[in-house]
């Protein structure tokens, strides 16, 4: 280990029994039930021969060193293991095998507002919450007003957060976090919370403690928010570590273990399935326009302008949209919806309109046409209120990916993916 | 050796745990004041409830053994009531408690699955939350000796925060072990309340221990709560002299159970954050 490393892992694994995995799982989804019936017999036979013990590991024999004031993003797909790499790191959970060590005061953030309670106030929170991130009360006292400002919930420090908006308690958490002041920071993917301009406001503040010689892990599968931290990238697939090196070169070996597998692409197929569609014209006139802007240097950049008429006497309030973008071959890419981005469409009046923009800034698709599928849904009831497949077509043309011709090894689609997008609505 | 250098390994030694533990017992009055503020959040009467279970217990008892069943309190001169309510003071800390220790970890998964600190802050911060209903209840107690005229033992006075001290250590012992258990059998859960219903009429809050046996006596006080109630009854109400030799072994029980859950807890700590 060398003087300047602040971060040391050396052959660190996480193993589980499988039997507890299938326990654990309260909501089975058909696959497993389908699994479960299949390994039952294999362990009827396992348990008679007296051996039922089969190891899962989740991750295996990762080794890595971090200098000081780095700031390395770590990425994978689900099941990577970047997840329990994080839990082992802030000690959520017990590695079975190997060692980690940290030189320095760490603070790590699996979602902010860890603690937080409905009934207590939000002074009350901040205490509890800042004293379970690892601050001492005298800190806490000490930064108490910067974290209120930040916030920007000051007329209601003393009303309990049941009372809050989503937005606010979200706002209250974030500033509590951002003042942690901490040597090592390990955080999870938290900044894909809140509304546009808190949203900035968190990533800068991100950005600043990034800079001040803080050493940041940031484990995270949206890639353009690692991006705009990171400065090395660390790739996890099943496990084990497949790459670590200079961002570029980590996010490309990202992208290109993101091509579907098969099991990928019964997802993608399943997740385009399952509705029809249906337009209740009485209600409700919807038209999308897509627009993208291509260059050669970078991935595109995407706008998709939905409009909402709301033909009804009553407002139309608590919407889910959601664009989906479709390949050609039918599969379902990526989801932009505003429920994801935590984002609260206002109503749309009786016998008004209402504009919705959504903004992907880096839209990573692969050369090819796409289609656009929209769905509308009233949270209140659940009511499908629009689905409409292709309601607008695109095509992406060649570009660079970080200076280099983006290589997809024959293969001619992208993943289902998760993109960094923006919501906005203005209503009339 | 840097103090802030973390080492995560598959074994953590008690010695790091402990230090660790020490280090932030701010956390640990964080988590008992959170307890205590939203224990009575939303309810009408609030801490009151502290006094009211103990109270209502006592009037039933009253009912039940001393006007039907004619259970003493085992001194002529003193009130049934009374001394009903000073052995029910202690006993609704501990079956209240040993509940609430009991469910700690799994109502604190929330907590438990996304950020670390010893997790052993969570059951000892339950246990001591209830220790603010306990101050309550015992006002009480001294309301009711001032309406029977009957003024506590001073021994009794004395002896009043080393028997809570006693009863706290029953709770943690009997608590942690439990706590952990639910971790993975959520039985626990359904078959702990009953446990601790049924453990009241072997230990002699509502009835004097002379109305056991007195050879086998010795066995109630292997309960913890049997050695606390018998003391407290014994000295606060002055009805006789306490029963030094038979507290020893309500003492050496409620340390041993507490050494056996602490064991247990440590054994399955690890696990806690992968199978709750």
């Amino acid at each position: 280990m060398s003087k300047q490393d602040i971060i040391l892992v050396e052959g660190l694994s996480k193993s589980y029994r499988i039997s507890h995995q299938l326990e654990k799982d309260t909501h089975p989804t058909i696959k497993d039930s389908i699994v479960r019936a299949a390994r039952k017999p294999l362990q009827i036979l396992g348990a008679a021969g007296g051996t039922s013990k089969e190891t899962f590991f989740a991750l295996d024999d990762v080794s890595f060193s971090v200098k000081k004031g780095e700031v390395v993003g770590i990425m994978g797909r689900n099941g990577s293991g970047k997840s329990t790499l994080f839990k082992l790191l802030s000690r959520i959970a017990q590695p079975s095998g190997g060692r980690a060590e940290l030189r320095g005061r760490t603070a790590s953030l699996l979602e902010v507002g860890t603690g937080f309670h409905p009934e207590l106030t939000g002074r009350e929170n901040i205490y509890f919450n800042g004293s379970i991130l690892g601050m001492s009360k005298k800190e806490i006292d000490n930064k108490f007003d910067d974290i209120v400002s930040f916030s920007e919930v000051e007329k209601f420090l003393d009303t309990p957060i049941k009372f809050y908006s989503s937005g606010m308690k979200v706002r209250l958490a974030f500033s509590v976090a951002a003042h942690l002041d901490p040597e090592i920071l390990i955080i999870d993917e938290v900044l894909a919370v809140g509304d546009v301009k808190f949203k900035q406001k968190s990533l800068k503040r991100m950005k600043e403690i990034a800079k001040s010689g803080t050493t940041v892990l940031f484990v995270s599968h949206i890639i353009s928010q690692i991006e705009k931290i990171c400065t090395r990238g660390i790739v996890l697939e099943k496990g084990s570590l497949v790459f670590d090196g200079k961002l570029d070169d980590a996010i490309d070996k990202y992208i290109e273990l993101n091509v579907l597998d098969e099991e990928g692409e019964d997802l993608a197929r399943q997740n385009n399935e399952g509705f029809r569609e249906s337009i209740n014209q009485k209600e409700i006139e919807v038209s999308l326009k897509s627009h993208i802007t291509q260059g050669v240097k970078k991935p595109p950049h995407g706008q998709f302008t939905i409009n909402i008429v709301n033909k009804s006497d009553d407002p139309l309030d608590s919407l889910w949209v959601g664009a989906m973008i479709v390949d050609s071959k039918n599969r379902n890419l990526i989801n932009l919806t505003n429920a994801d981005m935590d984002y609260e469409l206002s109503a749309v009046k009786p016998h008004g309109s209402s504009t919705i923009d959504i903004k992907c800034p880096q839209l990573r698709l692969a050369p090819g046409k796409y289609s656009v599928t929209l769905g509308i849904r009233r949270e209140t009831d659940g009511k499908m209120l629009y689905r409409v497949d292709n309601v607008d077509s695109f095509e992406i043309k060649g570009y660079e990916s970080n200076g280099r011709k983006l290589k997809l090894k024959g293969k001619d689609y992208m993943p289902p993916l998760v993109i960094d997008y923006n919501y906005e609505d203005t209503s009339h | 050796m840097d103090p802030s250098k973390t080492v995560i390994s598959p074994k953590q030694t008690v010695a790091f745990e402990l230090k660790e533990f020490i280090q932030r017992k701010e956390l640990l009055y964080f988590f008992t004041w959170r307890n205590f503020k939203i224990r009575y959040k939303q309810t009408l009467i609030g801490a009151g409830w502290a006094v009211f279970r103990p109270f209502i217990l006592m009037v039933v008892f009253t009912l039940a053994f001393n006007r039907v069943a004619s259970v003493e309190s085992g001194s002529s001169d003193i009130p049934y009531p009374l001394f009903a309510y000073a052995g029910l003071m202690y006993w609704s800390y501990f079956s209240q408690t040993v509940n609430q220790v009991g469910d700690s970890l799994v109502s604190y998964q929330g907590v438990i699955q996304k950020i670390y600190f010893p997790r052993l802050m969570i059951p000892v911060s339950t246990a001591l939350t209830g220790i603010i209903d306990f101050f309550f209840a015992i006002l009480v107690y001294f309301g009711l000796s001032i309406f029977y005229g009957v003024s506590p033992g001073l021994l009794g006075v004395v002896l009043l925060i080393p028997m809570l001290l006693l009863s706290l250590i029953a709770v943690l012992g009997i608590g942690i072990f439990t706590a952990s258990l639910n971790v993975k059998y959520r039985d626990v859960r359904q078959a702990l309340p009953f446990f601790i219903q049924a453990l009241l009429f072997l230990t002699p809050v509502v009835y004097p221990v002379e109305l056991v046996p007195s050879n086998i006596q010795w066995i109630l006080f292997l309960n913890p709560m049997t050695g606390v109630v018998d003391t407290i009854q014994a000295s606060l109400l002055d009805i006789r002299d306490v029963q030094w030799s038979m507290l020893a072994i309500s003492v050496a029980s409620s340390l041993i159970i507490l050494i056996i859950g602490l064991a247990y807890f440590k054994a399955k700590e690890r696990e806690i954050a992968d199978i709750i």
